[in-house]
């Protein structure tokens, strides 16, 4: 009897160690959870809405699958197994992956389909919709010439899409989102699509769990997914929140994995510390001051140069971002190249050499006075500059600018600060001299670029020439990556030098702190490859 | 006195009116509109539509108008242009039930610890327990709510991790944002009531009370409190009101999904239908504020009498 005691106490004992030993092991596993942020509630996760925003773009990465995603400044197939693309007919040929909606339906070459038509729509009031005019009949469509049937796309069975271009398009594949949207969902929700979590359907390798707005949005791994094998994660915890001292403390905490800032003081802190690590993002946005070349003392070529030149960027990016910020001689920021090159690489920045040969600022200046028929007198000069910002930080950089150019040209500068609505109103009307503002550039290398063609018009700089929107036009239908960056050189220099529409000032900066236990983070500031291939490593 | 509410009633909703009419035509003349910086890149013919599918084109007093007609016939004030597809009544409705719920109880709060402290300065004035009382005060009056709220989240998510930094959902998450918002009115009642008390204790009375041999403790209930508790019930009103509009920087800081910070961004976007109804919203609730105030007056003070006297 005790001899059958002890074996059962053995067994058991044995039993016990070994399950002890298995969930120990378990144990050890990391937790597959990531938490990150968004600095605001999204406004929308309808891909194709107005109000389609930076924090809905990202959820969008992780709850959806386009066609394509960028990947290290590449496109890479996503949705979309293959495709052809026959010169000829200019027309692209794409072959589906077997993928499905959350709920278990197929995701069939009609849901892109209708997110094509739904983008050319005049009553969606796509935003980007003139990315999509190069598609056969869409710039009709959208004038409401045209019904959207007969828009240039086709489904002819689910597992092919076909999209016919009426003019070459180099960045098409880039530029427009070809994120699939499942009409009988779409349409049973109305105007709700997209604005709460039960009135989303995911296909990504994420879906939405809850989204309690201005709080935060949770996700989970969409076992549904086409390649959801090679998705670690299993939840991604999305907090929507904007205060830097609460970002800082949830780092501290534990409670958040990465986080953007530009604080020198939490940027030498997280240096110090071992699970963290810091790395540079050049962000492919541009501050600078544009000029209103239709006002009589800036309408000279040579007094906007001389005020360009005036403009000390090492002092403004050292005094304002404790020297993070990158000092702008160009148009475009290093983040912005052409198929993983960075423009940057090939193209000089122009001022640079203009500011070498161009000799002393306030020589130029009154050369420019004088040909205008002006007082030559520099000192006799008063000129505005307004942003649209009244923080305390922005006062500073206006305070820099003021110092700068009243100090190498001796003229008067006031600085006028309103609240953004009220100061981008003014440009647009033309009621300024001078107007401080940061604008993004995109994947695309020539968004920043089409700003200053005549026919867009969305710089406020009331100057723009033939010779530009020609130099422009013909870059954008290239197919030679070479040529096309000699054009862009060409129209930047335009920009910056020739017609100095602007003056840039800095490319933006930001310090990503992220906890080491996460691995396969895309730094790329265009990467859209979401959390996908993010995963937690002890 | 139901006469008297009625009336009341009424005069509110001629005022709601007035403030309405007002702040409409305010909103539609500074510069810009909500579909400035939305409608940058559109075709103008699209533009054209955006704009119509807002009733944007057409003259301000018809806008104004046809607002009034959705508020009298169907009770809605519209779609928020800056979030389509949400409804003015429902984002008041939704958000700020969790606004009213941390202000709620901070607010209440920090009016019961306020009075108590308040009594508890003034009856010990000069001594130990007022000193440390009046400082308390002076902390809670003069230190920023978002400073308040910064240090707290520090100490008490960080240096030592026993609540969550921010988010929604579960009772731990308010604990912090009701500590912080508690603390102002919890010093501003408590220097309101010591002043107030201090008044009391000195009057004839009281004096009376005591000759007459009643209790400390029945004193300081029937006659004192009573007596003092007046001047705080004419903040309370407007710190109702501030309770459901929320406050911004509290949400912000701990990710609330309050009304604060739509009604704040809504003015930056000019997110009309949102600016409007939240400000009908905060109107309504000041007023009932001061209606439940002054019913509160003739309750705590029979000798308050409500309307005129017949």
């Amino acid at each position: 009897m005790k001899k059958h005691l002890f074996i059962a106490a053995l067994c058991a004992f044995t039993a016990v160690s070994v399950l002890a030993g298995t969930f120990s092991a378990a144990a050890e596993e990391p937790a597959q959870v990531l938490n990150v942020y968004r600095n605001n509630e999204p406004a929308t996760l309808d891909r194709v809405a107005p109000t389609i925003d930076e924090a809905g773009k990202y959820i969008l990465n992780d709850t959806m699958e386009p066609l394509f995603r960028i990947q290290e400044g590449k496109t890479v197939e996503a949705g979309c197994e293959s495709y052809e693309y026959d010169e000829e007919t200019m027309t692209y040929t794409f072959t589906l992956r077997d993928n499905q909606w959350e709920d278990g339906v197929p995701v069939t070459a009609a849901d892109y389909l209708y997110s094509f038509q739904r983008m050319v729509d005049p009553n969606t009031a796509y935003g980007y919709v003139s990315d999509l005019y190069c598609i056969e009949n869409a710039e009709a469509i959208n004038a409401g010439e045209m019904d959207v049937s007969e828009l240039g796309v086709t489904a002819p069975d689910d597992k092919t899409l076909v999209v016919t271009l009426d003019e070459v398009t180099p960045a098409f594949l880039q530029v427009v989102p070809m994120f699939p949207q499942r009409q009988d969902f779409v349409e049973s929700c109305g105007d709700s699509y997209g604005i709460d979590a039960d009135k989303f359907l995911s296909c990504g390798p994420f879906r939405m769990t809850g989204w309690e707005h201005n709080s935060y949005i949770d996700l989970v791994k969409n076992d549904s997914y086409w390649d959801a094998d090679n998705v670690k994660l299993q939840e991604v915890h999305v907090a929507l929140t904007n205060d830097a001292n609460t970002l800082y403390t949830s780092m501290l905490n534990g409670t958040l994995d990465y986080m953007e800032t530009s604080k020198a003081e939490y940027v030498d802190e997280f240096k110090t510390m071992e699970d963290m690590t810091v790395t540079d993002i050049v962000k492919p946005t541009l501050g600078f001051i544009v000029f209103n070349c239709e006002d009589e003392v800036l309408s000279n070529v040579k007094v906007r140069q001389a005020i360009s030149l005036a403009v000390q960027r090492e002092l403004f990016t050292e005094v304002i971002y404790s020297g993070v910020a990158v000092p702008a001689y160009g148009l475009l920021s290093p983040a912005i190249g052409l198929n993983g090159v960075s423009f940057r690489d090939v193209a000089e920045e122009p001022l640079r050499a203009f500011a070498e040969e161009a000799g002393d600022p306030k020589e130029l200046l009154i050369e420019g006075l004088t040909e205008l028929g002006m007082d030559p007198d520099p000192s006799k000069l008063e000129l505005t500059i307004s942003q649209g910002s009244t923080t305390e930080s922005a006062n500073n950089q206006m305070a820099i600018f003021q110092q700068c150019i009243q100090d190498t040209l001796g003229i008067t500068i006031v600085p006028d600060s309103t609240e953004w609505a009220t100061f981008w109103n003014d440009c647009k009307a033309g009621d300024f001299q001078m107007g401080y503002l940061a604008w993004s550039g995109e994947v695309d290398i020539s968004f920043l670029f089409n700003l200053f063609l005549s026919d867009s018009a969305q710089m406020p700089c009331f100057y723009y020439t033939d010779e530009y929107d020609e130099i422009v036009n013909k870059a954008n239908r290239s197919t030679d990556d070479e040529e096309r960056f000699q054009l862009y050189s060409e129209a930047e220099k335009m920009i910056v030098v020739d017609n100095c529409q602007i003056v840039p000032v800095y490319y933006q900066v930001t310090e990503g702190v992220l906890r080491s236990k996460v691995k396969g983070w895309d730094y790329n500031v265009f990467s859209t490859m979401g959390n996908k291939g993010v995963y937690i490593e002890e | 006195m139901a006469k008297y509410i009625v009336k009341r009633v009424l005069y509110m909703f001629f005022v709601l009116l007035i403030v309405t009419t007002i702040t409409y035509f305010l909103m539609h003349n500074i510069p810009g509109d909500p579909l400035t910086a939305l409608v940058m890149r559109l075709p103008e013919q699209t533009k054209a539509n955006y704009y119509a599918k807002y009733g944007l084109d057409k003259p301000v007093w018809e806008q104004f108008l046809l607002f009034l007609k959705g508020i009298f016939t169907e009770g809605t004030m519209g779609e928020s242009i800056r979030y389509p597809g949400r409804m003015v009544t429902n984002m008041i409705r939704r958000y700020s039930a969790s606004s009213g719920l941390i202000g709620g109880i901070a607010i209440g709060a920090g009016f019961l610890i306020g009075t108590m402290f308040g009594v508890i300065s003034a009856l010990k004035k000069d001594k130990l327990p007022d000193k440390i009382l009046s400082l308390i005060a002076i902390f809670g009056v003069s230190i920023p709510v978002f400073v308040v709220a910064s240090v707290l989240q520090f100490v008490l998510t960080a240096t030592f991790p026993i609540l969550p930094t921010m988010g929604w959902g579960e009772p731990k998450h308010t604990v912090l944002p009701i500590l912080c918002m508690s603390l102002s009115p919890l010093a501003t009642y408590t220097r309101y009531m010591r002043s107030s008390v201090l008044d009391v204790v000195n009057q004839d009375y009281i004096t009376m009370a005591e000759a007459k041999g009643m209790s400390f403790g029945m004193i300081v209930r029937r006659h004192i409190l009573r007596n003092s508790i007046l001047p705080s019930l004419t903040i309370l009103g407007p710190n109702i009101a501030d309770v459901f509009t929320g406050s911004f920087i509290i949400e912000s800081i701990f990710s609330i999904p309050g009304l604060g910070s739509y009604y704040m961004t809504s003015v930056t976007d000019r997110d009309f239908p949102m600016i409007i109804g939240c400000t009908i919203f905060y109107t309504a609730i000041y007023i009932l504020s001061l209606l439940i105030v002054d019913i509160l007056y003739v309750l705590i003070d029979p000798r308050i009498r409500l309307g005129n006297r017949e």
